[in-house]
């Protein structure tokens, strides 16, 4: 059954505008990203993946490239942990 | 808009024939000392265009971030997106040629791409500290 993240994921897959901040918040911590608040952006970081980074503002209303990055983020994650298990 | 390439190069040029000249292209720097200064380096982004957009101005900023997420710069302009010729998509290339870039410590920046206040890509550099040549031991 998919958690909640990965329906996150599916429905911003599917459509990359009006999501807000919170949301995006949710689908990089469902995926076990940190967060950390930084001096003028917030920075997102994987605790296994060092190379997989992103930042995000601190509006509440996002542009729909931070979707489209966080989507391919996670692709990359999933792929990365695919790699690491077999 | 869509990224094509987002990087960071020793030097980068487009031909009278509107050919992309990359040269060198790195993700790390390496500094004995900080803060760094680092002389001269090309940020190279390459974005396609939709045939409808043809004509329209779209600015652009790319900011550096430092590891903690405070910006370290930011370079602002403009650009026109081109005709598609044969009915390709257009599209734009914008070489930034930063000189004298501080970076205060060591770790990994970040550099955002953003048109029209939208995300575009971002690229990491990392900086790294030169480790300091052991005194050889008899």
């Amino acid at each position: 059954m998919p958690s909640k993240a990965e329906k996150l994921l599916e429905k911003m897959r599917n459509s990359k505008s009006n999501w807000k901040r919170a949301d995006l918040d949710k689908l990089y911590e469902g995926y076990d990203f940190v967060i950390s608040h930084g001096g003028n952006h917030d920075i997102v970081k994987h605790p296994d993946f060092a190379q997989l980074r992103a930042t995000l503002p601190r509006h509440r209303e996002l542009a729909k490239g931070y979707v489209e990055f966080a989507v391919k983020l996670i692709d990359r994650l999933l792929e990365l942990r695919k790699e690491s298990e077999g | 808009m869509r990224p094509l390439l987002f990087l960071v190069a020793d030097y980068a040029n487009i031909t009278r024939e509107g050919k992309l000249n990359v040269m060198g292209i790195f993700n790390d720097i390496y500094a004995n000392n900080f803060p760094a200064r680092h002389s001269s380096m090309h940020l190279v982004a390459k974005l396609g265009a939709e045939l409808g957009e043809y004509g329209q101005t779209r600015n652009f900023t790319v900011k550096l971030l430092d590891d903690d997420g405070s910006q370290i710069m930011d370079v602002s302009g403009q650009f026109q997106v081109p005709k598609g010729e044969r009915g390709r998509k257009p599209e734009v290339n914008i070489i930034l040629e930063l000189k004298d870039v501080v970076f205060p410590k060591s770790g990994a920046y970040q550099f955002v791409i953003l048109v029209d206040k939208d995300h575009k890509g971002e690229l990491s550099l990392y900086v790294n500290q030169l480790e300091a040549s052991k005194p050889a031991v008899e």
